[in-house]
């Protein structure tokens, strides 16, 4: 069983999430590659499926995706396939798609200008971000015009909509889904990693939702309440997984189990029995 | 020297044909099915692939061949000229084989022992039986447990291929036979340790072993993982199944003598044996047929009514039971029936009727407890944490489970 993971430019520290999944799926006999197409040169020729399954892990390197890009059109199996990590690289098409399936968002508005940030603030307070924004940075609260900044390239700008507590960092995990709040912006690290919460129903069908809309099971949702309802403002594709008890260790699982599930699984000429008896 | 195995399943193969080839015993399998039985005799081999984490070592044990249980001449034929005969078919479908076995027996000149490698505490008195009841001279032949303690997780046959079968397993090789049994010779297969009293043995690996095993699929479950690995990499799953196999060994240690249960270490190898990631044993595999597992003598009741007798609260043992009980995999029939036996008679009555266990028990009104708090669980939803309860989403309650 190999997986290999794209990343951008940066290895995963010794202490990061990322780190002990791949830790962990080595002392569990997987073959695991980290594959860094920013570092040196790539051959395009000379790319080949080479793993049994691929993680993209989405970051500001347009290369991984790229890279990514080539595998899936190779038909390589990736976990967040191309098309879908591409999608929710680009706010705009997530937003617009999110939108689309009935999920509610704030009312976005895609701006290039600073006037254009400015006429629509006539009609309330927005959050002003890069359409290929990452990690939050470049997200800005705007209540006047004042708080305008030069605009670089494409951004969104939403409604914003008062959140009546904490934000809900929603994730599924294979279709699992486990929930968060946290302080936004969050500043020490008690903040970022947040407190687990029991997802109600309502949010738990909005999770469904996006994931169906995309076609995937291993992602994040962005949610704040304002008055009493429920708005996505933001998903992506392989998210930090903060703050989600044994995080590392559920996606290890997921990873190995998804691959059983599709290696092992026999061709109608194999018989794979696991039997009955323990 | 030959050995005759019946069965071709995950100990048969896994286990017990590649000890007894080691030992020299050319190995003649007794298979189900003439598809398996061609492709045995085709491939002329199987492969034994050992596990344990990144190390793989895959052994090829040539020169095997299958006769067909339906085969009544052949089968004979391979008897009267064995020189051991071993049994893996599962407890259930030993009583089946006394029929099969008797005529070979019967033309037999000269002793042999038939060893009974089933998980149950007296699978060789069972065969015996068996043998007997078909007619066949039980008298001047040994019969006798075996107890496999290796895990063979998987069995991959490519049926139309000429690759052979190959058995997945982790690299234990403890096995234990009941001497008591046996007639001279006695059968010396490196690996096999003769032992005086089997029931011990098994007891010991089923409120241990198998225990911890189980407690590690049913919390597993209820905290939504998909592997046995990981769910022990779950430190509060790690830290309630290290006490619930602690509390085994109490009982254990109270019956048959201190230090019998292996103790601190036993916990520790066991731990590090669930833990092999290689062996990608999954939660489904191992949590299937919760109806026989809650069994009185099986890993888990029996293990906390001998633990009731040394005085242990058998509180570990209490939460695991609780989740065995809450166990649901719309794939397996006996989690099906356990969920509408307890949805119509109640969780007291269930553990009566299917573990034996007096209503009046602390354990029983514990374990009763605790199902009622996990209560809400149902297939869709999942725990974040068991203490406190702390659920991944909310779901609809399942229907109200009476005490």
């Amino acid at each position: 069983m190999k997986i290999g993971f794209i990343f951008g430019h940066q290895q995963p520290g010794v202490k990061s999430w990322l780190r002990e999944v791949i830790d962990l799926l080595r002392s569990w006999g997987v073959d695991v590659g980290e594959i860094y197409p920013g570092r040196g040169l790539i051959d395009l020729s000379k790319i080949r499926i080479e793993y049994d399954l691929y993680v993209l892990k989405p970051s500001d390197s347009d290369l991984a995706l790229s890279y990514a890009g080539i595998l899936h059109g190779l038909g390589a199996r990736i976990l967040n396939p191309y098309p879908v990590s591409a999608m929710l690289r680009d706010k705009v098409i997530a937003t617009q798609k999110i939108q689309r399936a009935g999920i509610p968002v704030p009312h976005t508005v895609a701006v290039l200008k600073e006037e254009q940030v400015r006429e629509l603030l006539d009609t309330g307070p927005l959050i002003v971000k890069p359409y290929r924004g990452h990690l939050g940075q470049g997200v800005r609260l705007i209540r006047s015009p004042d708080d305008i900044l030069p605009l670089d390239g494409i951004h969104l700008a939403q409604r914003y909509h008062q959140p009546d507590g904490l934000d809900r960092k929603l994730y599924s995990i294979g279709g699992r889904v486990f929930g968060v709040l946290r302080k936004f912006p969050a500043h020490t690290y008690e903040e970022k990693m947040g407190t687990p919460f029991t997802v109600e129903p309502d949010l738990l069908s909005l999770v469904k939702c996006c994931g169906d809309a995309f076609g995937i099971d291993t992602f994040g949702v962005d949610v704040i309440i304002s008055d009493g309802k429920p708005y996505v403002v933001d998903m992506s594709a392989f998210p930090g997984f903060k703050g989600v008890p044994d995080a590392a260790t559920r996606i290890a699982d997921y990873l190995t189990c998804y691959l059983d599930s599709v290696t092992l699984n026999p061709a109608p000429s194999c018989l794979v029995q696991p039997g009955a008896g323990t | 020297m030959k050995a005759v195995i019946f069965g071709t399943g995950r100990a048969a193969g896994g286990f017990v044909a590649p000890m007894l080839h080691a030992a020299g015993y050319e190995i003649v399998f007794v298979a189900r099915g003439l598809g398996l039985c061609e492709h045995l005799n085709r491939t002329g081999c199987i492969e034994i692939l050992l596990v344990d984490g990144p190390i793989r070592k895959k052994t090829l044990i040539e020169g095997v061949r299958a006769v067909e249980a339906t085969n009544q001449d052949a089968l004979s034929r391979e008897l009267v000229s064995a020189d051991l005969i071993a049994t893996c078919v599962g407890p259930s479908n030993l009583p089946s084989l006394g029929v099969v076995i008797a005529p070979g027996l019967a033309r037999r000149k000269v002793p042999v022992n038939l060893i009974a490698f089933e998980n149950c505490e007296d699978a060789g008195s069972i065969l015996r039986r068996a043998v007997a009841m078909a007619g066949g001279q039980v008298k001047s032949h040994g019969f006798a447990s075996g107890l496999i303690h290796r895990v063979i997780c998987r069995r991959c046959w490519y049926r139309d291929s000429d690759t052979p079968i190959r058995y997945i397993a982790d690299p234990e090789s403890k096995c234990e036979i009941e001497v008591v049994g046996l007639k001279a010779p006695m059968p010396t297969v490196s690996g096999m340790t003769l032992v005086v009293d089997h029931i011990a043995a098994v007891r010991r690996k089923f409120f241990t072993y198998s225990a911890a095993h189980v407690a590690t699929a049913y919390l597993g479950h209820l905290k939504g993982y998909c592997s046995i690995h990981a769910a022990l990499q779950d430190q509060e799953i790690k830290r309630i199944v290290k006490t619930a196999i602690k509390e085994g060994q109490q009982g254990l240690d109270f019956f048959y003598g201190a230090g019998f249960s292996g103790g601190k270490a036993e916990r520790k190898r066991i731990c590090k044996r669930l833990s092999n990631g290689a062996l990608r044993d999954t939660v489904a595999r191992v949590g299937r047929e919760p109806l026989r597992k809650l069994g009185g003598q099986e890993r888990l009741i029996g293990s906390a009514s001998l633990a009731l007798l040394a005085n242990s609260k058998a509180k570990s043992l209490s939460w695991v039971t609780a989740a065995a009980l809450c166990y649901f995999d719309p794939n397996d029939a006996s989690s099906c029936q356990l969920r509408a036996f307890i949805e119509r008679y109640g969780v007291q009555h269930v553990l009566h009727i299917v573990s034996g266990v007096k209503p009046d028990q602390e354990f029983v009104s514990r374990t009763i407890q605790h199902v009622k708090q996990l209560r809400t669980w149902s297939h869709s939803s999942h725990l974040i944490t068991i203490t406190p309860l702390l659920w991944a989403s909310q779901s609809r309650p399942t229907a109200a489970i009476a005490g």
